[in-house]
């Protein structure tokens, strides 16, 4: 088609003349020993694989602004641009196809994009990047109406175990973090997976799912702990599990359990990190990563943690390569088995 | 491009009497109902149709496309839909070379590093020439003071003020 | 009194400086075609957040937010360049309005509509807002649909004067809807393998392809047979703020039936601002004493639409300060802008941190006075815009669509997508296919199947929840009795404007 012909076409022959001149900046033949003393040696591009204001644009950008304000950047600045789409599987295939082997095009990600790449059938991977760190986590939690029959998540297990249709579930985007949640969790209760996450509803975001649970259309709902912090500490919803390794705070003010603490051998963190193009020469990884581990180390990456109110989940290195590779595999088993692969 | 009017029909009604330009616009959008109806039942074909299931809004929207379009042509071979004036031969080369140059303007933004700016005031005399009726000599200096000014307020607003990313391109800024 | 106490922190000759500069950027960002409120405010946040002072930051806050509402409507009236859907509306009889040189009073109803809407409405906000957002959340799956099939039947006056173009033009827009992931179950429909278009075609796009490109490659079409300048401008009439005695007597009613529509609307979790909008027209275009005009410039067609834009903006904030819940993009903007202030918005706002809400609420009242100040003058500075010979002017436009897209998106392919759909509204154009049901049906479409389809799952797949609930019932019936019987529609719209609005967003039959 003409559009497509158009896309790969032209852009091709301009990359030619233009992408050429582009990358032929600041690595000079036979400086790839002191990489990480040159490091970085122009413009530091960061891409929000989606559109201003979410979760990944704001990482993107206190990443931008940690590494200014500590200085990590040897007099270079950082520029974040957004590439919206597809769960971040957009912005993903323009690191892996435009931008090989350039140590200066960084890229965020986290657990949705790993989701998006199975669900999308996005014919490229995060196995295909230079994985550098995980950042951030936030963790879910299992919520239920105040008025709910539940009050602990032994008694939805069971229900849903004996009726994989008795619950209605009510969380984010189709093949999101929150419904991943669902089929895991089904899947540690012994009940049909396939079944229950049928029952899942998607909303569009937050908003909308707190309004469904309020306005009794669907009984549980799934989502970060953020979001319904406000509502559990109201008392209008009860908290029964976070999904965190152990218990934390959901907003009652005291530490809400841990799906796993409560038995079920499940731990799921919504995570964020950070991720480079392929084919990175082993220095020029080490450079990227100690960029990295400066940016963690940094006070200002403390600060920018609790104004955000973020968790700290730092994994780096191989830790983070396994980890990534590892989340894949789990993400993909879980996805296809409740038929969204 | 877009399936519903390729850009095949322009140059169709331009040369036939306008008289059959709905007759055209017809026959176009009957065709692209019918590829697009086909698409969703061998969508529904390869699911199935439920209620609840996401095959069945692709039936009945396209399934009314074909209607309507239909009823459309039928009006369009009784002459009951008034036909657009005709237009001055060549009237159509204004708006198709606006076109290229906007495909041609966008695509030298992304894949380039001409830049914002230069590209911008390329981009800016180009249609700023094609929008005119006057010769270019009486414009050219307020044309390219536009052009200028346009470029590099916008790159500054946005890149000073709003954060938003701009290729810089060849120039120092 | 609490509101009080909140003007006495907010009035300081420094935090009016702060609400007129917030103004002043909001309105000059928002008028970019291609870029609206939600965006305006998200680009501009970082810049309030630059001042030390708490307060400061809050009010100029509240300026960028009206101005960013304000400037939309300007260049949907002067140029047919809507910036968002909720302006699609305003533009129809506002871009008519300044074609007949009456560009003036456009502006100035619209500008003082804006106000009285959004002074009412952050009134309402103030004191209805806790038991108005309890009765809003429990609107539920099947009573969205049925509100959306009502609305359907309702804006039926915007499909125009021919029913076969008006239903492609409707088609088409549903067809737009369409494309992209299913939400429920991930499933990709008319995607034609293109990963860009997974997401959808974004709202943003299809506007800025279907007005800012369709509308200028259309000129560029009759370029000869256009007149030398844009828009002959009648000298101002005689009047107060550029509206004549039967300008303003025109404008009021329409004012506070925009008001009545908006606000309620936009409390209900997936309400929205365009559906109020678009019944607003239809009802102002049904009621009007001068039927002739509608389509060549009524000016109840700018009142009401613009009127209810910004009262639904005001609801908006009702689910959210009290519930912590954003119901539209604008609102999700704001949610974490509130972040920042630290403002949890949630059920203990009102009670645990009274003074901020009291200083936004009163800070929102100073950022409309701020807008009227100087907009109105403005009106003066903004019509000259028409006076910009018009190779620039549109050359300008094409920058600022491309522009809008480009870097919102950072994808070639939604630009490509932009000028696609502008390619397919020039034949539009060109063959009598009116625009707005386009918009009608991207945005009613999706609405109408996902809330049937969830209803459906939630009631697993039994068709009697659409005549279970009283509400869905009683919503249904009423598009049954609008489709059905030809006269009752005009009975409805009266009904409607009059009192059902406030009856369907407080009713507690279930």
């Amino acid at each position: 088609m003409f559009r497509r012909t158009l896309v790969v076409a032209l852009p091709a022959a301009l990359l030619l003349a233009g992408g050429c001149a582009d990358q032929s900046v600041g690595e000079k033949p036979g400086s790839a020993g002191s990489a990480a003393a040159d490091y970085p040696s122009k413009t530091l591009q960061i891409m929000a694989p989606a559109g201003a204001g979410g979760g990944w644009d704001t990482t993107a950008r206190s990443m931008q602004k940690v590494f200014q304000d500590a200085g990590l950047l040897k007099n270079q600045t950082a520029e974040v641009r957004n590439v919206t789409g597809a769960a971040g599987t957009i912005g993903l295939a323009e690191l892996v196809t435009s931008h090989q082997k350039d140590a200066h095009q960084l890229m965020v990600t986290g657990l949705v994009m790993v989701g998006g790449v199975v669900t999308n059938k996005s014919p490229i991977d995060l196995s295909k990047t230079t994985p550098i760190a995980t950042l951030t986590a936030e963790s879910e939690v299992v919520v239920v109406r105040k008025d709910s029959k539940y009050t602990t998540l032994k008694q939805l297990a069971d229900d849903i175990k004996a009726n994989p249709t008795s619950v209605k579930w009510g969380g984010g985007s189709a093949g999101g973090t929150d419904q991943i949640l669902v089929g895991l969790f089904a899947k540690a209760a012994g009940a049909d997976a396939k079944a229950v996450a049928k029952q899942y509803v998607a909303y569009s975001g937050g908003g909308e799912t707190k309004a469904a649970l309020l306005s009794g259309d669907v009984s549980v709902a799934v989502s970060g702990t953020s979001e319904f912090a406000d509502l559990v500490k109201s008392g209008d919803v009860r908290a029964l599990a976070v999904s965190s390794a152990t218990g934390q705070d959901a907003g009652a003010g005291t530490p809400t359990q841990s799906i796993k603490e409560q038995g079920y051998d499940l731990e799921l963190m919504n995570w964020r990190g950070v991720v480079a193009p392929p084919g990175l020469s082993a220095d020029e990884r080490t450079a990227v990563l100690k960029l990295v581990d400066d940016l963690h180390n940094s006070e200002q990456w403390k600060a920018e943690l609790t104004a955000k109110n973020w968790q700290d989940f730092y994994k780096s290195g191989d830790e983070a390569v396994a980890f990534y590779e590892s989340e894949s595999t789990r993400i993909k088993t879980v996805l296809t088995e409740i038929g969204l692969g | 491009m877009d399936p519903a009017l390729p850009p095949g029909a322009p140059a169709a009604s331009e040369a036939e009497p306008s008289a059959s330009g709905p007759l055209a616009v017809g026959a176009v959008l009957l065709l692209t109902g019918f590829t697009l109806l086909w698409q969703a039942v061998s969508a529904a074909a390869d699911n199935g149709v439920t209620l609840g299931g996401p095959t069945l809004a692709p039936l009945v929207v396209t399934g009314l496309w074909v209607v309507v379009a239909a009823w459309y042509l039928l009006e369009a071979v009784r002459k009951r839909v008034s036909a657009p004036d005709r237009l001055e031969r060549g009237a159509w080369r204004t708006p198709v070379l606006l076109l290229v140059a906007l495909i041609v303007y966008s695509v030298v933004l992304k894949y380039t590093v001409l830049g914002y700016v230069l590209a911008t005031v390329a981009f800016v005399l180009v249609s700023a020439r094609l929008l005119s009726t006057r010769p270019w000599r009486e414009v050219i200096v307020r044309d390219l003071a536009t052009a200028v000014g346009l470029s590099v307020g916008i790159y500054l607003l946005f890149t000073r003020l709003l954060g938003i990313v701009l290729p810089a391109g060849v120039l120092p800024l | 009194m609490d509101l009080l106490s909140g003007f006495g922190t907010v009035l300081t000759w420094e935090n009016l400086l702060y609400a007129a500069i917030g103004v002043t950027i909001g309105t000059l960002v928002g008028v970019l075609p291609g870029i609206g409120p939600a965006l305006t405010i998200a680009l501009l946040l970082p810049v309030a957040l630059q001042l030390d002072d708490p307060t400061g930051t809050l009010i100029m806050f509240a300026g960028i937010y009206a101005g960013a509402m304000y400037g939309g409507s300007t260049t949907s009236i002067l140029l047919n360049t809507p910036g968002e859907s909720a302006s699609v509306a305003t533009s129809i009889e506002g871009y008519q309005m300044a074609r007949n040189g009456r560009a003036r009073s456009a502006l100035a109803t619209a500008a003082i509509g804006s106000f009285v809407a959004g002074t009412i409405s952050t009134i309402l906000l103030a004191f209805v807002a806790a038991p108005m957002a309890r009765v809003a959340v429990t609107f539920r799956a099947s009573d969205y649909f049925a509100l959306a099939v009502l609305a359907m039947v309702t804006v039926t006056a915007m499909v125009g004067a021919s029913l076969v173009r008006g239903l492609m033009s409707l088609t088409f827009g549903l067809f737009l809807g369409l494309i992209g992931i299913d939400s429920l179950t991930g499933q990709a429909r008319f995607t034609f393998g293109v990963p860009e278009l997974l997401d959808g075609v974004d709202i943003v796009t299809i506007i800025v392809g279907l007005f800012a490109i369709g509308e200028t490659l259309f000129i560029a079409l009759r370029l000869r047979d256009l007149p030398a300048h844009v828009t002959p401008l009648e000298p101002p009439g005689k009047g107060f703020a550029w509206l004549s005695r039967s300008d303003w007597s025109r404008s009021w009613r329409p004012w506070l039936r925009g008001t009545a529509l908006g606000f309620p609307f936009g409390a209900l979790p997936s309400g929205g601002a365009e559906i109020p909008t678009f019944v607003s027209y239809t009802l102002e275009k049904r009621r009007s004493k001068h039927p002739e005009e509608w389509g060549n410039g009524a000016i109840e067609g700018v009142a009401g639409p613009e009127a209810a834009n910004n009262a639904s903006f005001s609801g908006v904030l009702v689910p959210l300060l009290t519930l912590g819940i954003p119901t539209s993009a604008t609102a999700a903007v704001m949610l974490a802008a509130f972040g920042y202030f630290d403002l949890a918005p949630g059920p203990q706002l009102f009670e645990k941190s009274p003074d901020l809400v009291w200083g936004l609420i009163a800070s929102l009242f100073i950022g409309n006075v701020m807008l009227l100040a100087l907009n109105l003058p403005m009106i003066r500075i903004w019509v000259k815009v028409l006076r910009i010979p018009r190779p620039l002017l549109y050359t300008g436009i094409l920058v600022f669509a491309t522009l809008g897209v480009y870097a919102v998106s950072g994808s070639i392919v939604d630009v490509f997508i932009a000028f696609t759909i502008g390619v397919i509204a020039v034949f539009m154009r060109r063959f009598e296919f009116p625009i707005a049901p386009v918009i009608l049906g991207v945005i009613l479409g999706p609405m109408m199947e996902i809330q049937f389809r969830r209803a459906l799952l939630l009631a697993d797949n039994d068709l009697t929840i659409f005549v279970r609930r009283p509400l869905t019932l009683v919503l249904l019936l009423l598009a049954v009795a609008a489709l059905g019987l030809p006269h009752l529609p005009k009975l409805i719209a009266r009904i409607k404007g009059r009192e059902s609005t406030e009856r369907l967003a407080f009713s507690d039959e279930d």
